[in-house]
C-alpha cells in the first residue's frame, strides 16, 4: 500500500479546509431565508405572583394608546387584559391625563384604540374641584389630578378649602410625598430635596431650593409661588 | 512558544498549538451568526461552525500529526459544552407578564430618545433566575431614578424591539448584550433609598469629582475611576476617532495592573492581592465588555506566570472572548465587546508577526483602524480618518497621562484645599491634549462610511493577521486569503444582487 507522503497529506488538508470553509459559507448563505425566524418576542407566562390572571393565550393582541399617556403606541398585549395594562405598558398617565375619562377595568380587544384625554381647561376663575386640590399639611389625601400642576400654560396653585387664599408647601416641613406634588418634581427630586434638608439644615429662603441637584431655573420658577420656609 | 534554541516540532508551530483557543472563540462566534442572526437549526449551526473552525484549522494544516489528536479532543468537547451554553444563554427564557411591588437596585441610566431609561436589578429574582433579574425601566427625565438609588416599582413587561432592516438599531440585541430581559412599563415607581454597594460609591465619586475638580479633569477621572462618561468629552473623542482612550478597556486595567505590580513589588503572593484589586476596579468602573476582557486576560496572564506558562497574547484574549460569551452570549451584539476582542486580536496578531519592532509599532493603528472601522462605521455611520494618526501617540500619551491626573486630583477629591493647585496642572495637561487633537482633526477632518471596498479591506487584513497569529505558512496565508476572497465575493453577490 503507497502512503502519501507529508507534503502530500498536507496539501489534501489544505484543499479539504479551503473547500469546507467555502461550502460552509455557501450553505449558509443560500439557505439563509429558508429557516423560520426565531421568536422575536420574549416568551409572556404568567407570574407565579398573579395567581388571579387571565390564562395567557399564545397570541397577542395589539392595542394603539394615545392620548396622554408617557409613551404613546402600538402595544402587544395577552389577550383578556384590561385598559389598566395598556396604559401601564404606555407608561402611565401624564399629568395632564383626566384619569376619570377612561375606565380603567374594562375589558381590552385586539386592536383596539384607547385615548385617554386631558383634563379639560377650567375657564378662569374657577376653583379646582376640593376632591382634586391638595391641603397642604395633610399628606394622606395626594390627589391624583391636576391641583398644581400647569395645563394649557395656565397653572393651577393649591388653595386652602376655608379661606380659598394660595396655601404654599412649607418645604422645611413638607415630607417627600408632599413635596411629590409639586409640579416637575418627581418621587426622586422629592427624595433630594428632603436629603438636602437633612445634610445641610432647613432652607433660609425658597431660593435655596435652587441647590438641590436637578431643580433649574426653570424648574424654580414654576415652584416659587407654591413653595415658602419656615423658620 | 519558546523552544530554547531546539528546532520545533510540527506541533509547536502548528496552528492548533499556537492558538487552541481561537477555535472556540471562532466555532462560538460562528454559532451565534448561524443560530440568531441566520435563524438556523441548533443541530445546523452547531455542525456548520465546527466545520468553518476545522476548515480553518485543515487549512493551516493543523492535523498533520498523531500530537494533535488530544488537542483536536479536548476542543471537540470544550466547542461542544461551549455550543450548548451559549444556546442554552440565547434561548428565550420565560417572563412574568407583570411584576408587583419589586424592589431593585439602579445599576445604570441613560438618555433614550426623549425619555429615560434605567437599568434595575431586581432583589428578589435569586441567582438561579439570573436570566430574568434585570429590567429595563423608562420613564421622563425628572422622574427617572439614578445609579445607586433602590426603587420600589411595578408594572408590566413588554419585549424589546427588533431592527426593522439591517443596520438599523436593534434594541433587543442592544439590552440583551446588557443583561436586560425585557422593559417594564411602570406607573408606579418610587425610590425608597440609596444603594450602600459599589453603585452607590460610583454615584459618589463621580458627583465628587464634578463638584471638586475642573471639568477636563472631571470628566477624564469620572471615565476612568467610575465609568461614567461624560456627553461633551464623548461627542470630542468621537469626532477624533479616540473613543477607546474614554472607554474604560485594557488600557486603564493595564495601567492599574502597572501600577500595583509595582507597589506590591516585594510582598508576598502579591499575585491573589494583585487579582482581587483588578476585579475590584473593573467593578467600580461598570464592569464595562472591555474591562471584563482585559481582566479576565490578565487573570490568565497571572495564573500563567503563576504555574509557568506565559502563554501568548493572541490565544490569552480568544479565551478571554470564549469564556465572555459563554458567560453572556447576548455580549457577541455589543459593539464595545465586538470593538475591544477585535483590537486586542489584531494589536497581539500584528505582534507575532516577524517584522522590526518600529514597524510592528508604526501598524498598529492603522491596522486596528481598519479592523475595527468596518464595525465602528456599520454601528455609527462613519469614522474619523484623524484617528488613524491621533492614535499613533494617544495610547502611550494617555497611559502617563491618566495616573498622573489621578494622582494631581487626589487632594482635590479628599477635600484639602490646596488641591486646586495640582487639578489645576492635569487640566491644563488634559487642555493641551484636547487643543492638539483638534488641531489634527482640522487637518484632517474627513470621514469614512461603511462601504463594501472597506469591508473587503477590513476582512484581508484580519484573515492575513489571524493566519499569520495561528503560524500559517506564507503559501497557505494566500490560500487562506483566496478563500477568503471568494467568500466575499459570494457574500456580496447575496447582498449586492
Amino acid at each position: 500500500m503507497i502512503y502519501p507522503s507529508e507534503r502530500t497529506k498536507k496539501l489534501i488538508y489544505s484543499i479539504l479546509g479551503a473547500a469546507c470553509i467555502a461550502a460552509v459559507f455557501i450553505i449558509a448563505l443560500t439557505f439563509r431565508g429558508e429557516n423560520a425566524p426565531r421568536k422575536e418576542t420574549t416568551i409572556v407566562v404568567e407570574a407565579p405572583e398573579m395567581e388571579d390572571m387571565e390564562t395567557q393565550a399564545p397570541e397577542t393582541w395589539a392595542v394603539y394608546v394615545t392620548g396622554e399617556v408617557k409613551f404613546p403606541g402600538v402595544y402587544e398585549i395577552a389577550p383578556g387584559s384590561r385598559v389598566n395594562d395598556a396604559v401601564g405598558m404606555a407608561g402611565g398617565f401624564t399629568a395632564k391625563a383626566d384619569r376619570d375619562s377612561v375606565n380603567l377595568a374594562a375589558k381590552l380587544m385586539d386592536e383596539a384604540h384607547v385615548v385617554i384625554t386631558t383634563i379639560p381647561v377650567p375657564s378662569p376663575g374657577d376653583v379646582p374641584k376640593q376632591s382634586e386640590t391638595q391641603r397642604p399639611g395633610n399628606p394622606q389625601t395626594r390627589p391624583d389630578s391636576f391641583a398644581g400642576q400647569t395645563q394649557g400654560g395656565v397653572s393651577y396653585p393649591r388653595q386652602s378649602q376655608e379661606s380659598g387664599e394660595i396655601s404654599k408647601i412649607d418645604i422645611n416641613t413638607a415630607d417627600a410625598s408632599l413635596l411629590s406634588t409639586l409640579p416637575g418634581i418627581g418621587p426622586k427630586l422629592s427624595l433630594a430635596i428632603v436629603a438636602h434638608r437633612e445634610e445641610n439644615g432647613p432652607f433660609g429662603s425658597p431660593e435655596d431650593l435652587r441647590s438641590v441637584r436637578g431643580i433649574g431655573g426653570k424648574r424654580f420658577d414654576a415652584l416659587r409661588e407654591l413653595i415658602t420656609v419656615s423658620n | 512558544m519558546e523552544t530554547h534554541g531546539r528546532v520545533p516540532t510540527p506541533a509547536e508551530v502548528s496552528p492548533l498549538a499556537r492558538a487552541p483557543a481561537f477555535a472556540l472563540l471562532s466555532t462560538l462566534c460562528a454559532f451565534l451568526v448561524f443560530r440568531e442572526d441566520m435563524s438556523f437549526a441548533f443541530i445546523s449551526s452547531a455542525a456548520m461552525a465546527v466545520a468553518l473552525s476545522a476548515g480553518w484549522y485543515l487549512l493551516g494544516a493543523g492535523f498533520a500529526n498523531e500530537r494533535s489528536l488530544p488537542v483536536v479532543c479536548v476542543l471537540l468537547l470544550s466547542a461542544a459544552l461551549g455550543l450548548f451554553v451559549v444556546d442554552y444563554g440565547i434561548s428565550r427564557s420565560p417572563l412574568p407578564q407583570k411584576l408587583t411591588d419589586e424592589t431593585g437596585v439602579v445599576l445604570s441610566a441613560r438618555k433614550w430618545g426623549y425619555s429615560n431609561v434605567a437599568l434595575v436589578k431586581i432583589n428578589s429574582r435569586g441567582y438561579l433566575n439570573f436570566r430574568s433579574d434585570k429590567y429595563v425601566l423608562r420613564d421622563t427625565p425628572e422622574n427617572c431614578p439614578e445609579p445607586g438609588d433602590i426603587v420600589r416599582f411595578s408594572g408590566v413587561t413588554r419585549p424589546f424591539r427588533r431592527a426593522d432592516a439591517p443596520g438599523d438599531f436593534d434594541e433587543f440585541l442592544y439590552w440583551k448584550s446588557k443583561g436586560a430581559a425585557a422593559y417594564l412599563e411602570s406607573a408606579n415607581i418610587s425610590v425608597v433609598g440609596k444603594s450602600r454597594g459599589i453603585s452607590y460609591f460610583r454615584a459618589f465619586l463621580t458627583s465628587r469629582a464634578s463638584r471638586v475638580l475642573p471639568p477636563l479633569t472631571a470628566g477624564y477621572i469620572t471615565a476612568s475611576w467610575t465609568g461614567e462618561k461624560d456627553a461633551n468629552l464623548s461627542e470630542f473623542h468621537r469626532n477624533a476617532g479616540t473613543s477607546h482612550l474614554l472607554a474604560v478597556s485594557g488600557l486603564h486595567v493595564g495601567i492599574v495592573y502597572g501600577i500595583f505590580c509595582f507597589l506590591l513589588r516585594r510582598v508576598k503572593h502579591k499575585q491573589y492581592i494583585i487579582s482581587a484589586l483588578i476585579w475590584t476596579y473593573v467593578a467600580l468602573s461598570g464592569a464595562s465588555p472591555s474591562s471584563v476582557r482585559a481582566a479576565v486576560m490578565l487573570q490568565m496572564i497571572i495564573i500563567g506566570r503563576m504555574i509557568g506558562s506565559p502563554g501568548n497574547a493572541f490565544n490569552t484574549t480568544c479565551f478571554a472572548g470564549s469564556v465572555m460569551l459563554a458567560t453572556n452570549p447576548w455580549l457577541f451584539w455589543d459593539v464595545g465587546w465586538r470593538l475591544s476582542v477585535l483590537s486586542v486580536l489584531t494589536l497581539s496578531s500584528l505582534a507575532s508577526t516577524r517584522m522590526e519592532n518600529g514597524v510592528k509599532l508604526l501598524l498598529a493603528s492603522p491596522a486596528v483602524w481598519l479592523v475595527t472601522s468596518v464595525q465602528s462605521s456599520w454601528t455609527f455611520g462613519d469614522v474619523p480618518m484623524s484617528g488613524l494618526v491621533i492614535n499613533l501617540f494617544a495610547v502611550p500619551a494617555f497611559a502617563a497621562l491618566l495616573p498622573l491626573a489621578s494622582v494631581l486630583s487626589m487632594p482635590s477629591v479628599l477635600g484639602f484645599e490646596f488641591g486646586i493647585y495640582p487639578a489645576g496642572c492635569a487640566e491644563f495637561l488634559f487642555a493641551a491634549w484636547e487643543r492638539m487633537s483638534n488641531n489634527i482633526t482640522f487637518l484632517l477632518p474627513q470621514k469614512t462610511s461603511f462601504s463594501y471596498p472597506l469591508l473587503v479591506c477590513g476582512a484581508l487584513t484580519l484573515v492575513y493577521l489571524f493566519a499569520n497569529a495561528c503560524g500559517f505558512s506564507h503559501k497557505k496565508i494566500l490560500v487562506a486569503e483566496a478563500v477568503n476572497i471568494f467568500c466575499l465575493c459570494f457574500l456580496l453577490y447575496n447582498v449586492v444582487i
